[in-house]
Formats: structure tokens, C-alpha cells, sequence
């Protein structure tokens, strides 16, 4: 009987085929080198680039421009960087190409690991006249690795580098050489509310000076702790005329923020330029921030919230179109139906945006063909008509919010603030922080929380993301109205933004 | 309780067990009676008496109080033709007890007769407590009516207000009105809406849904079994699906007669069905529990005698609650003023329902189970007695056969339950398989089967299987529920789950549930109890290192390898330490509070344990300071918080600046204050900085904004900028990568307020909270806040981190209002560095190459005297010794007593810090003294204003002109008694010099930074 209710729509679509083309991190944005760039931006490939170099034996710091190219072909991806750096004080320059090649693999459980090779390298720095040269490969040994976890609305990645650059210092001739060793490990997530990417490079600096009594060697370290960032921020602003048909309304705006920590230990040189036995220390950082693009959200004029506890979360999810309409038959205080929870979340947990930078050479095949294609409702008791259809197929699809048991979702059903929870963490992937097997929730009534939801209700509250009441309850069984709905989302989206990159920048940097 | 437990872990022999047991419930004075024989409890039984007695000794989590309108709730019910044999008794008692449908007549129920169309409506209407409501309407009505058509009967005008909120809320038509309203309802035609005829099965459902709030269900499901779904009509269908799923109304038959009446008793039992939405939507709850003790209590405190019962109750959740009922005697003398007989004392009671019979608490007896309704008020409402304990058990058990013919089952007794009710256990229960008893058991005719939920007979039960089984007093099988309890696999000798408690002294470790659950005081913690055989010979590992016992703690993650009798043979460990932020609020001698990033407070113990780390360096707790940024290492369990590790932020955060100036606009947009006429606060006095007119400030993210004054009050950024324009403010700046200054804290002065010149002083009597401290030297007591820019240790801290004796620069003002002073800037001033180097002066006489050098006699700076010692002094060379030539560094390796470039017999300058060498400089003697103020920094190059010249024979500073030095590449420069470099002298610092002569040019051999 069941079988009556599957509605089948047939829909002619035109399908522009592709080669499919394998996910690649969004890493690399500032390079492997030890410096920052600007960061990503839409439409631009010159990025400012700021480096610190050690290999005159005190950190020289270089500022100009990173050019980044990169192409995919399949499961490869070639990427080009072009640096172009000045030091006014030394009188330096400093120019590299390096061509990075890249294979990505999709493991059965999705996760992805990349790894990366130099294929070709050249590099030359002019620094208070004496050069250091890396004329080819046989220079610069490189070899990178990662793993990339998508999640359903964010996708981390991790990985580590290790490289070792042989410098000819002035005449190839001569034979000195300035060696650089470097290990690092570097670790990042990509989502719409912003991304961050860290890197925490270790590197071991030696001189090598031949020729008689002249000769001298040495050795330094160096670390550089290096985080790049850029956040979708929301602010409210209010319109200076009162006589406008909406009071204020929201404005989104991209930030970057590119910081760079490095501290070493290098020899103190004597007048003759002669290594001594004193080693000093050098701290310091460097910042590049650019300048912030800004977008512009839609308002509504909902009338029965004004003064509402939750006015102001109300108003930034009208602004992102989880409550549409005008708002006139806003009611805050109702409950939220699960259906109407998934159109929420599909619009806050936005899908990961591509790489900017990436130009998928392949998709150049125009043909194009007619095809009948059958759209079928995962669930049995969401028609292909609801209107809330295209949403909880798109979480469903997503993973961002199962259903409520076999082929049913109940999207008339109202989301308790348990499920609500459990689909939050699941949409950024950190289930796992709980405890095993299952974690004991730190609220009073953590027996009352449903077993499925308990580690991710831990989660949560480690998080930020959800706070006991007043009597130190979760409330998991309380149907959440749409106002509670409301703060939760935007708890999610401050997370997104701020907290979590964190996680990324400041505590890995300072502590 | 945790004694009780660990003593059950060390007591093997059951007998002694039982008679511990017996004796513990004589001494509590409850009577459980002798339990008999073929009642013998289990030994989680056992367990079980021994835990809720000690339970009974604890606080209620939770106290409710008996309703006051009881007794005449009592009355009411009190229906002829309802007895303990109708199906529906419990259904038909709870809705009276809650108010919503009430008796037809008195002392009558009613059962059969069917529901009309206003009862109908008003029967939805009470069940979601709307019937105030309705009974405002009804007034209204009939006040709004001429006086002769106004109605009398006082339940009409009710109903024709439940009528009314029903069409207001479009749960009938305005037309279904207009016929409910004429008063002639016998001239109506048929398909009119006649209130007083029966309402139908769909219509019931429908007004019941909408007031109850349930969700449509778009899509037909349930409906579809029934064969007469299309007689439903299509605007209800929706909601009759809705109920039809929630299981609220059912069909027979294969149909739902959606258009027969209801009758009274299946209404009743429709609203019993949607208990968890009339209960929600009443603010009402459901609980259950078994009752402990019920103990009598009298009470005389206010004149009157009241008595009354506290019973006792362990609620499903393991919770500790109350119920106390009261009786006022009468003492005031009240009477009927109608027979004049004394009125018996108002009562509080409840209405109990037990085994068909209804009455007041007095039914209760110890061991009951019961399920009791609460208001939001915390009024129990009506109490179900499921059975008692002693009359009913409920057992896990795994069948091991059935003999169908003789209705004879073969069982392993696994463990006994409170509820008949697979969520009130966990998933994985450790019995000890060898422990457990085999029995018979005789199956009640009429028993009840189910399997997994489904019901069934007896011939679906199939051996091996595990059920709840549910026994009468005579041990006679009256319900045998087949579920899964997860616990037929071969690893059920490895347990797992998160430590609730390690008690390795008394012998014992608890877990909470597989699930999660169990951070109550629950019975059931007994079954997760284990013990240690001995604990110094069990293998622990944690962190994957092993470990002793006592190393384990709540709040890890555990893997117990238990052995044949259940104890623990070895156990593996991990930590579940979180990581948090925040920043030092105060530091006391063993606590601290932190403040974490979402605002909130912690006061923290700081153990002996407690690693305190800074740059990957154990410091220990005194280099921890307030204002300090720190990761905390906390063990956070549901019992306690303990501190772990505190890693101090690295050298990120200090103030470097606190600025004044007029604020001209704070952009929350670019995040960036623009500040006109800006001024920095240098050892307490205000000095213009260079830059010149307006300079705009960064803002970190969590700028605090305050409107100083005694009071500080936080100000939000529209505020300052819509109100405060131009005003002055003080301005502390942090900074941050890059080199950028970032402000963290901007305060905005009072313009009304004057400025006080004192600009430093010593704190004294700053108590804790008192917001003000005493200025030592003024006598003057200055009032701080929380916009009082407080500096000490290079953080932004509050004025209750000031102590005694702190010297401090400050910015002071005077409140215009009150004359109060208040601190605006506290700035205390670091402590000086305790030994600083000695500078000593005098002839190589030997040098050791990398080792040592020895000075044949020497000199040594006191002051501005050398004084002379006629002794050899030999110093180290160690990896940090710098050597100073003309030229600049000298290779340390380059330092020798022979060959062309010896050093032998130069006199040099010695910088030393105890007997090793710190600088080594050949600068040449010099022994004029001069001192000034540093007006420009021109590379080598430095000009000095007011500059005075020691006179050695008067003992005076004398002055003389301007004058210009040049500082030579082996010059020596020391601050705070450390060798420093000329970066650190810039325009205003103040210096000591010593040169060759007393001209106003020439080179410098020695600065001091002052």
C-alpha cells in the first residue's frame, strides 16, 4: 500500500557532463615557506606576502607579493607559486618558483589523503650583496602529506611537511652553502562562516663556510608558528532615517587576518662576520589584515517580537533567510517543526564553498544531453510536493539531520532541544570529542537525555554551543520554539566563526 | 551511601550480607517485615534495601506538597457505577482528578452514555487547561444579552463559552455556532450542529488535536488499515491520522467509525491516551517512583496542630523527592454557619487510586510503585499505585526452557528490576554468570506476552531468549516481555564505561551506565559496581603506562577485564581531561578564579599536583599571575572539577600603553577607535605622543567600554558614540602581531570630574571588595571600579589585585557629584631586578682560552666612585660572555693571551653577574660622571638636555650646557643592572654616562639607563 504513496516526479533536466573531479584541502595559501599572505579573496591570484628568512644568521624579513596558480586535471593538482619580495633595509630581494604537484585520494570512508611533491624549484636572494642561490630540484627536497575529513558543513584537514633547501652562498665556486631543515605540521578547516589554516614549522638553520682558516660553522634553530584566517562576520546596522520601510538590516563581511609568530636561536656574529660562541634570541610577528568586503542581507519587519528575549537571533535568521517572508505571521514562541529546523539548518550550515583559486580545467565537454531523471523522497512521509522538500532532502543528503526512524523524518513533528543538539554536532563533525563509550553529560538531568544524543549534548556544552538553564538542566525532551531555534543557530554561527577559529590561530600560537 | 557500597564489594557471604541488611532495616525503624521465604530477594535485591534506606537518611532533591482541593476531588469521584473491575477506571479516575471530565451526575460517571458535541468541545478545552478562559466568555455572553433571554443554568453559560472559544479558534464554523446558539435546538434541520446530540469519533479527535497542538500528518499511513478511512471526513483527516499514530485513538476491527459517538468512558480514556500532551501542555508532569517511607509528622510552630505525612519517594531517575501531606486541626473556632458544627481543619491530600480501590494517601503503603501527576506548582494531582514490590517483581531473566503444555518456564536469574520497563537498566548489565540461580517458574493462565513490544503467545517465546518477567507474591508468572538486553555476546567479561568513583581503599570502582546515564542516585549504580579482588596485584594501566589503583579517576574511560567470580582482574584506563581558556581573575595561596571566554567564573583548587607551565617550562605557581591568559587541564566530572595543569599564555597580552585623548568616533564596522589629541601615560605624568592630530586604535574583540567614574558602568558602542563625542577617555593597549597596539579597555572620564595631580604613591588597605584602597602618603582613601584601568605585571588586572606596599603610578580624579576620588590608571611599577651586575674595572693579568680570565687587580663601580682593590679577581668565560673591541664583537674564540692580537695587559671594562663574565669591553677609562634627560637618538649619536656634571670635590651635580655624546661600538650600557643596548634609549629616558672629560661632546664609554 506504501508503494501508492511514493510519488514520482519525472523531470527533464539538461545535464552539462564533467569529468568528476576529487576534493582537494584548501590549504597552502600562504605557502610552505614560513611567511603569510593576504589570504583568499575572490578574483585575486597576487596575494601581499610577508616571509622571515634565517639564513644570514638573524631574521631578515621580506615583503611582496605570493602569486599562486593552481590546475586540476582529475585526481592531480599542479600548483605554482611565484614569490616576489623586497628587505629595504638590507637591500634585498628575494625571488622563488615552485611547482608543487599534488594527488588526491577518496578513501572508502570519504576521508581523503593528499600528497605533495616539488617538481621544479628556483630561488634568489640578494641581500646586502652577497647572493644565495637554489638553482634546481636538486636543492630543495620537499614532500608533503595530508588527510582531509569532510564533514557535513565543515571540512577539516591535517597534515605535515618536511623539506630541506641547500643555499650556495655567493659563487657556486666557493662552496659555502646555507642548509634549511624544516618540519612542520599544518592543520586547518574550510566552511562558509570562515576558514583557518596553521602552520608550526621547526626549522634547523646550519652554515657551512670552507676555505682554510677562514672556515666557519654554525647552526640555529627557528620556529614559526603561522595562522591564517578569514570569517564571515554579521553586523547589525541601523538606518539613520526613521521614515524607511525596515529599521536596520544585517551586513556580512569577509575578514582576514594573517598572523605570523617566529622566535629563534642564532649565533651572534663578531665584526669579521665570524660566527661566535653567543647565541641570541629573536622574537617577533608580523600581520597582514586586508581589507574587509562587505554583502548585504535581506530584513523583515516580524511584528510580535519586538522587545523579545530572542529579538536580536530572530532578526539575523531573517536576515539569512532561515525565517522567511515578511514576518507578519511570526510567531517566536511556537515550536519549530523538524521540517522547518532542517530549512533552518541547510541555510546556516552552508555547503563548503570551492576553491577560489582552483580552475578545473576538464569541464570543457559541452555536450549536452536530455535526460529523464527520477526525483524520489528518502522518506515516506515527506511528499516530493512538501514544500519543505528540496531542504530535508538537502540535509538528509547532507547528513546534516537523519530521520526519526525507518523512511520517516516526522517533519510536522516539533525538534526537541536533544535532537536539535545532536544534529549541531554531527553538522561540524566533532561527535567524537565525547568520551567513549558514552559520555556523562555535565547537567543535572543528563539521565533524561536520550543515549543517542548524550555524547553529542557533551560535546555541546564543551563547546559553548548550548548552556544549562538556570538549574544547571539541559531540558533535552523540551520541544524548542522558534526563538530558542533562533539562539541555537546563532550560537552555531558564532561558533563557526570565532570559537572555533580559536582553536586555530591564538591558542596554537600563544600557548 | 559510597560505604555502603564498598561494603557490598567486600562481602562475599550472602548470609552475612542478609543479616547486615536486616539489621540496618531494624535499626531505620522501617517496616519491611520479614521477607518470606519464597520471596528471598536477589542479591541486587539485597542491594537494593540496603541503598534506598540509606537513600531515605539524604535530602529530597524534590518536595511536593499534597492538593488542597483533594478530599473534595475525592468526593466527585466517588461514582456508583465505576469499580475496580472497568477497564478504564484508572483512565476515567485520572481525568477527574485533573478536572477535565467530571461526572455526568452525582455519583455517577456515566460510562456508557455517549459525550454530546459541548462536552465534546469542552472536554478539549479542559484538557489543555483553558477553562478560565471560557468561563470569562460565557459571562460575557450572557451579560451581552437582553435580560429576559439571559440563561440561568450557570453549566449552559460555561458551555456556550467553551462554544465560543471553539469557533474563535476555528474549531467549528461561525454557522455551527449561530445553530449551537439557537435556543430552539429541536427545530434545527439534520445536518445542522446540535450541541446537545452526540458528538462524533472524528470530531472528538479533531477539536482534541487542535487544542492539544498536535501536528497534522499530511500523509495518510494509519489510516489506510482501516477499511472506512474514506468515510473520514477530509478536513479532519489529517488529524485523526495524527492521533491514529500517536496511538490516542484506535480502531476495532479493522475500522475507526469515524462517525460513531464516543462514549464517556472511552473519552476518558482517549485523554488518558494523549497524557503526554494534556500533561505538557498543562505545565504538569508525569513521574514514577517507589515509595521508601512514610513517615507521620506534627507540627504546633504556628498555633494550630498540624499533622500531617512526608512520604518518601525514589523517583525512576534515581531522584530523592518528597511528598508531605498536612491536616490543620481545628483551632480557630470556624463553623457552618448553617448547622453550626465545628468545620474540620482544612486538608491537603492526595487522590490514590490502588488496586481499584480510590482514597487519600492512607492507601500508600512502603514499596509501592506508583506513578503521580505534579502541577507546576509542585501539587501532586493523582497518584496510580502500579504494585508493590513485595506483591509484584520484576525480574531479568534468560529462559532456558518452557513447557508449554504445563505452563512451566526454566530460567538463569539474571537480576532483579524496579519497573517492568527495559529503559530503567542499562544496556550492559555485569552479573556474574556463575552466580546466577536457575529456577522454575509456573506461567499464569492469562498471562501476558510480548516480544520486543509485539504481543503474542507463548509459542513465540523461544529459549535462550531474555525477558522481564513479572511475578505476583506467590511467584506466579503473570507477564513475560522477550527483549534484548545486549548481554548474550562473548565479551561480557570486558566491561566498559566512564568511572563514576574509584575507590580502590574500601575495594571498589563504579562506572555510570553504557549509556551515559546513572549520574543519579539510582539503585542501579549497584550493578555497576566491581570489585577488586587486590587492588597492589590487579594489572592497572592508564594513559596506557601502569599505574596503581588509586591512579584511576572518575570521569576516565575505563576497559575492566572482569574474572570467573566478576572482580576485577585488570583494568585500562584513559583520561577525559578537558582543555579550557580564560584569564586569572585572582590568584590565592591554593585557589584561583578564572574567568573563561563566554564570561563565566570558576573558582578552581590548586593542588599540590598542579603542573604550572610557561614556554614549555615547569614554573610552579608563583610566576602565575592575575590577568594572566591560561589554558586549564580539567578533570570535569559531574561530582567535582579538578585542575590538572596550568599553562601560562606566552609573552602576548601585556599593556604596553595607556593612552588619554578625545574619542571621535568608535567604528564597530572596521573595529577601530579614532582618537584626537592623544597623550601616553609615561611614569604618571601625560606626555604628548608624536603623532599629531587624529590616530585611529585598532580594538581587540572584546573591548570593555566603561563610563568611568567611582561607579564604572559599561557603556556599548552606540551609546559612546551617540552620547559621548569628543570626550575624553583613558585608553589601555595591548600588543599584538605585527607589532600593532590593540586597545582592550577604553574609559571614558566624567568631563564634570576634576583631575588630581598626585600621580604616584603606595597602595595600602585595599581590602578584598571594599573597592577602594588608601594612599599611603596622602592618607586618602581612592575609590576603584571596574573602569579603572589597573596595570600590574604588565596585565590589565582589577583594583582588587593591588596589595600593600605596590608602588604605583597613577591618574587620579575627583568625582564633581560626591567629591569622591577614584583611580582612572594604576600602573604599578615593576620591582627592580634584586642583584644586579657588578662593573668592574682593572688589568688582564691571564687569560684561560674559553674557560676563564683573571684581572690583575681591580676597581669596581660604587655609585659613582670606583673603588680600588689591590687583588687578583678571576672571572668565568662562558657561552654568553661577550667581548667589545673598537670594531665591535670580538670573536670569544678570537680572545687570547698570546700571539699578535693578545689581550694580556689591556684594561678592560668587566660587566659580571657573580663570578662569570657577562661583557668584556676595551672601551677606554673615563672619569667624569654626567647625567641628563636624552633629547634626540641620532644612530651613535645622543644628545642630552639639563645635563649636569658631578663635581668629586663638593659632592654636587653642577650644571652645564646641552650636550652631545658618542656612543662608541665597545661602549657599555646597562639598565636595571643588565647589560642592554642603545635600542632602548629613546627621547626622554634619563641617563648616567662616564666620559672622558667634562666637554659637552666626546665619546661615552659607560651609560646607565636610569
Amino acid at each position: 500500500m506504501k508503494k501508492e504513496l511514493y510519488k514520482l516526479l519525472i523531470v527533464l533536466l539538461s545535464l552539462i557532463l564533467i569529468f568528476p573531479s576529487s576534493a582537494f584541502a584548501r590549504e597552502g595559501i600562504c605557502g610552505y615557506e614560513g611567511g603569510i599572505s593576504s589570504g583568499e579573496e575572490a578574483g585575486r591570484t597576487e596575494l601581499e606576502y610577508h616571509e622571515v628568512i634565517f639564513i644570514t644568521g638573524e631574521p631578515v624579513v621580506f615583503k611582496g607579493t605570493l602569486s599562486i596558480k593552481k590546475n586540476q586535471r582529475k585526481d592531480k593538482i599542479n600548483t605554482t607559486y611565484t614569490y616576489n619580495l623586497r628587505n629595504t633595509e638590507h637591500d634585498g630581494t628575494l625571488t622563488r618558483v615552485l611547482v608543487f604537484e599534488t594527488y588526491a585520494q577518496t578513501k572508502e570512508n570519504c576521508q581523503i589523503t593528499e600528497t605533495s611533491s616539488l617538481t621544479s624549484a628556483r630561488e634568489n636572494i640578494d641581500l646586502d650583496g652577497t647572493t644565495y642561490t637554489i638553482a634546481n630540484r636538486s636543492g630543495y627536497e620537499f614532500t608533503r602529506s595530508s588527510l582531509i575529513d569532510p564533514q557535513p558543513a565543515v571540512q577539516y584537514h591535517s597534515g605535515s611537511m618536511r623539506s630541506r633547501k641547500v643555499y650556495q652562498v655567493g659563487a657556486a665556486s666557493e662552496g659555502n652553502t646555507v642548509t634549511v631543515e624544516c618540519d612542520g605540521k599544518i592543520s586547518g578547516y574550510d566552511q562558509y562562516w570562515g576558514n583557518a589554516e596553521s602552520l608550526k614549522l621547526n626549522y634547523v638553520i646550519s652554515g657551512e663556510k670552507v676555505g682554510g682558516n677562514n672556515a666557519d660553522r654554525w647552526g640555529g634553530t627557528a620556529t614559526v608558528s603561522i595562522s591564517s584566517r578569514s570569517i564571515e562576520e554579521l553586523q547589525y546596522q541601523k538606518n539613520l532615517p526613521d521614515q524607511i520601510s525596515f529599521e536596520g538590516s544585517y551586513v556580512q563581511s569577509r575578514k582576514n587576518n594573517n598572523v605570523l609568530e617566529y622566535k629563534c636561536f642564532l649565533p651572534e656574529f663578531d665584526a669579521k662576520g665570524v660566527s661566535t660562541d653567543r647565541m641570541l634570541e629573536y622574537k617577533d610577528s608580523l600581520k597582514i589584515e586586508t581589507f574587509p568586503t562587505q554583502e548585504r542581507l535581506p530584513t523583515a519587519n516580524p511584528a510580535n517580537i519586538r522587545g523579545h528575549w530572542a529579538e536580536k537571533e530572530i532578526m539575523i535568521m531573517f536576515g539569512l533567510e532561515v525565517f522567511k517572508g515578511n514576518g507578519s505571521n511570526f510567531f517566536p514562541d511556537n515550536y519549530m517543526s523538524r521540517a522547518e529546523f532542517a530549512t533552518g539548518l541547510v541555510q546556516i550550515a552552508k555547503e563548503i564553498p570551492s576553491d577560489p583559486a582552483l580552475k578545473v580545467r576538464a569541464a570543457t565537454t559541452t555536450r549536452r544531453t536530455s535526460r529523464k531523471e527520477l526525483i524520489v523522497s528518502p522518506f515516506d512521509d515527506v511528499s516530493i510536493e512538501n514544500v519543505y522538500f528540496e531542504q530535508i532532502k538537502s540535509a538528509y543528503d547532507r547528513n546534516l539531520l537523519n530521520g526519526k526512524g525507518y523512511n520517516i523524518f516526522a517533519p510536522n513533528d516539533s525538534i526537541t532541544r536533544a535532537d536539535a543538539t545532536l544534529a549541531f554536532v554531527r553538522t561540524i563533525g566533532l561527535e567524537n570529542m565525547a568520551p567513549t563509550p558514552t559520555a556523562v553529560a555535565d547537567f543535572r538531568d543528563n539521565d533524561i537525555i536520550p543515549a543517542h544524543a548524550r555524547n553529542a549534548a557533551y560535546v555541546a556544552q564543551k563547546i559553548g554551543l548550548i548552556r544549562g538553564d538556570n538549574r544547571g538542566n539541559m531540558n533535552p525532551t523540551k520541544r524548542l520554539t522558534k526563538a530558542e531555534a533562533a539562539v541555537m543557530f546563532s550560537n552555531l554561527i558564532k561558533y563557526l566563526q570565532y570559537d572555533i577559529s580559536k582553536e586555530y590561530s591564538e591558542r596554537l600560537i600563544n600557548y | 551511601m559510597k560505604k555502603l557500597r564498598g561494603f557490598t564489594g567486600k562481602l562475599k557471604i550472602t548470609l552475612l550480607f542478609l543479616c547486615i541488611a536486616l539489621i540496618f532495616v531494624e535499626v531505620s525503624g522501617v517496616l519491611f517485615g520479614e521477607p518470606s521465604p519464597q520471596n528471598e530477594p536477589s542479591p541486587q535485591r539485597r542491594g537494593f534495601y540496603l541503598g534506598s534506606v540509606a537513600i531515605a537518611a539524604e535530602e529530597a532533591d524534590i518536595i511536593y506538597y499534597g492538593d488542597a482541593g483533594a478530599e473534595a476531588v475525592l468526593g466527585n469521584l466517588n461514582y456508583t457505577d465505576v469499580s475496580r473491575n472497568i477497564w478504564s477506571q484508572n483512565a476515567i479516575y485520572e481525568v477527574g482528578a485533573l478536572g477535565i471530565l467530571k461526572g455526568e451526575a452525582y455519583g455517577r460517571f456515566g460510562r456508557t452514555v455517549p459525550l454530546t458535541k459541548e462536552e465534546a468541545i469542552a472536554l478539549a478545552y479542559r484538557a489543555v487547561g483553558r477553562e478560565a478562559e471560557a468561563q470569562e466568555l460565557g459571562i460575557a455572553l450572557n451579560n451581552a444579552r437582553p435580560v429576559a433571554d439571559r440563561k440561568t443554568n450557570s453549566q449552559d453559560v460555561l458551555y456556550d463559552g467553551f462554544l465560543q472559544l471553539a469557533m474563535n479558534d476555528g474549531l467549528i464554523s461561525a454557522r455551527d455556532l449561530a445553530d449551537a446558539f439557537n435556543a430552539d435546538q429541536t427545530t434545527l434541520a439534520d445536518e445542522s450542529f446540535r450541541r446537545k446530540s452526540s458528538a462524533q469519533r472524528q470530531q472528538i479527535a479533531y477539536w482534541l488535536a487542535r487544542t492539544l497542538n498536535v501536528q497534522p500528518v499530511a500523509q495518510q499511513q494509519e489510516l489506510l488499515n482501516y477499511t472506512d478511512w474514506r468515510s473520514v471526513d477530509p478536513d479532519m483527516l489529517m488529524y485523526v491520522e495524527a492521533l491514529l499514530r500517536g496511538g490516542i485513538i484506535n480502531g476495532s476491527g479493522g475500522r475507526i467509525n469515524p462517525r460513531q459517538p464516543v462514549t464517556r468512558e472511552q473519552a476518558a480514556q482517549i485523554v488518558k491516551n494523549a497524557e503526554s500532551f494534556v500533561l505538557g501542555a498543562r505545565g504538569y508532569l508525569n513521574n514514577s517512583g517507589i515509595v521508601e517511607s512514610i513517615a507521620p509528622t506534627q507540627d504546633y510552630t504556628d498555633g494550630s496542630a498540624v499533622s500531617g505525612k512526608n512520604i518518601t519517594i525514589t523517583n525512576a531517575n534515581g531522584r530523592l523527592v518528597s511528598i508531605i501531606t498536612s491536616a490543620y486541626a481545628n483551632a480557630s473556632g470556624t463553623k457552618n454557619e448553617n448547622t453550626g458544627a465545628p468545620l474540620t481543619g482544612s486538608k491537603s491530600e492526595l487522590v490514590v487510586l490502588r488496586n481499584g480501590i480510590l482514597g487519600n494517601s492512607n492507601l500508600l503503603n512502603v514499596g509501592d510503585r506508583i506513578q503521580y501527576i505534579t502541577d507546576s506548582s509542585n501539587t501532586v494531582k493523582y497518584v496510580f499505585v502500579i504494585s508493590n514490590i513485595r506483591d509484584v517483581r520484576y525480574l531479568a531473566v534468560q529462559i532456558s526452557g518452557v513447557d508449554r503444555a504445563n505452563l512451566v518456564m526454566d530460567v538463569i536469574q539474571l537480576f532483579d528490576m524496579n519497573y517492568p520497563d527495559i529503559s530503567s537498566i542499562s544496556g550492559d548489565q555485569s552479573f556474574n554468570w556463575s552466580k546466577n540461580e536457575r529456577s522454575s517458574f509456573r506461567i499464569a493462565e492469562s498471562t501476558s506476552i510480548s516480544v520486543n513490544g509485539i504481543r503474542t503467545d507463548l509459542s513465540a517465546v523461544t529459549d535462550d531468549a531474555t525477558a522481564i518477567l513479572t511475578l505476583d507474591s506467590n511467584n506466579l508468572v503473570k507477564e513475560i516481555q522477550c527483549v534484548d538486553f545486549g548481554i548474550n555476546t562473548e565479551a561480557r567479561r570486558v566491561v566498559r564505561g566512564i568511572v563514576e568513583e574509584n575507590n580502590p581503599d574500601l575495594g571498589y570502582l563504579t562506572l555510570f551506565n553504557e549509556d551515559g546515564s546513572g549520574s543519579g542516585n539510582s539503585g542501579s549504580a549497584m550493578l555497576r559496581t566491581y570489585n577488586y579482588v587486590d587492588q597492589n596485584k590487579t594489572e592497572i594501566y592508564r594513559n596506557h603506562k601502569l599505574v596503581k589503583a588509586d591512579s584511576i579517576q572518575a570521569g576516565d574511560t575505563a576497559y575492566i577485564r572482569l574474572d570467573d567470580d566478576g572482580d576485577i582482574s585488570s583494568i585500562s584506563a584513559v583520561d577525559n581531561y578537558t582543555k579550557k581558556y580564560g584569564k586569572i581573575i585572582s590568584k590565592l595561596p591554593t585557589e584561583i578564579i578564572v574567568e573563561y571566554e563566554d564570561g563565566t567564573q570558576q573558582l578552581l583548587f590548586v593542588g599540590d599536583g598542579v603542573l604550572v607551565v610557561r614556554d614549555k617550562l615547569l614554573v610552579g605557581l608563583q610566576a602565575l599571575n592575575d590577568g594572566d591568559r591560561v589554558r586549564l587541564l580539567i578533570n570535569e566530572t559531574n561530582r567535582d572539577t579538578d585542575l590538572k595543569e596550568i599553562t601560562i599564555e606566552g609573552t602576548d597580552h601585556y599593556v604596553t600603553n595607556i593612552y588619554k585623548g578625545r574619542i571621535t568616533n568608535i567604528d564597530d564596522m572596521s573595529d577601530k577607535i579614532t582618537v584626537l589629541g592623544m597623550q601616553v601615560f609615561n611614569k604618571g605624568n601625560w606626555e604628548r605622543i608624536d603623532w599629531k592630530g587624529v590616530k585611529t586604535i585598532p580594538f581587540a574583540d572584546g573591548l570593555k567600554i566603561y563610563s568611568a567614574s567611582s561607579g564604572g558602568t559599561v557603556l556599548d558602542i552606540d551609546t559612546a558614540n551617540r552620547l559621548l563625542y569628543s570626550n575624553e577617555a583613558y585608553i589601555a593597549v595591548e600588543k599584538t602581531y605585527g607589532g600593532e597596539e590593540q586597545a582592550v579597555l577604553l574609559s571614558y572620564r566624567n568631563s564634570t570630574d576634576t583631575i588630581v595631580p598626585t600621580n604616584s604613591g603606595t597602595i595600602s588597605g585595599n581590602t578584598s571588595g571594599s573597592g577602594s584602597f588608601i594612599l599611603a602618603h596622602v592618607n586618602r582613601e581612592i575609590y576603584y571600579s571596574a573602569g579603572s584601568i589597573v596595570v600590574k605585571n604588565g596585565r590589565l588586572t582589577t583594583g582588587n589585585s593591588l596589595n600593600d606596599k605596590d608602588k604605583a603610578y597613577l591618574a587620579l580624579d575627583r568625582e564633581y557629584s560626591s567629591g569622591n576620588y577614584y583611580a582612572s590608571v594604576v600602573s604599578v611599577d615593576q620591582p627592580q631586578a634584586a642583584n644586579g651586575m657588578i662593573l668592574y674595572r682593572g688589568r688582564i693579568k691571564d687569560i684561560n682560552e674559553e674557560l676563564n680570565f683573571t684581572l690583575e687587580s681591580f676597581s669596581q663601580l660604587q655609585g659613582t666612585d670606583w673603588e680600588y682593590s689591590n687583588t687578583p679577581k678571576t672571572l668565568n668565560i662562558t657561552f654568553d660572555t661577550r667581548v667589545l673591541i673598537d670594531v665591535g664583537v670580538l670573536n670569544i674564540r678570537d680572545f687570547k693571551g698570546y700571539g699578535a692580537d693578545s689581550y694580556l695587559n689591556r684594561t678592560v671594562y668587566v660587566v659580571a653577574d657573580g663570578p662569570n663574565a657577562v661583557l668584556v669591553s676595551t672601551a677606554p677609562y673615563g672619569i667624569e660622571n654626567v647625567r641628563g634627560t636624552v633629547s634626540s637618538v641620532n644612530d651613535d649619536e645622543i644628545s642630552l638636555r639639563r645635563a649636569k656634571i658631578y663635581n668629586a670635590s663638593t659632592y654636587m651635580w653642577d650644571n652645564i650646557a646641552d650636550t652631545t655624546i658618542n656612543v662608541l661600538k665597545n661602549s657599555v650600557i646597562i639598565k636595571d643592572g643588565r647589560v642592554s643596548n642603545i635600542g632602548n634609549i629613546t627621547k626622554g629616558t634619563t641617563l648616567r654616562i662616564i666620559k672622558k672629560d667634562a666637554s659637552t661632546v666626546g665619546d661615552v664609554y659607560i651609560i646607565f639607563i636610569e
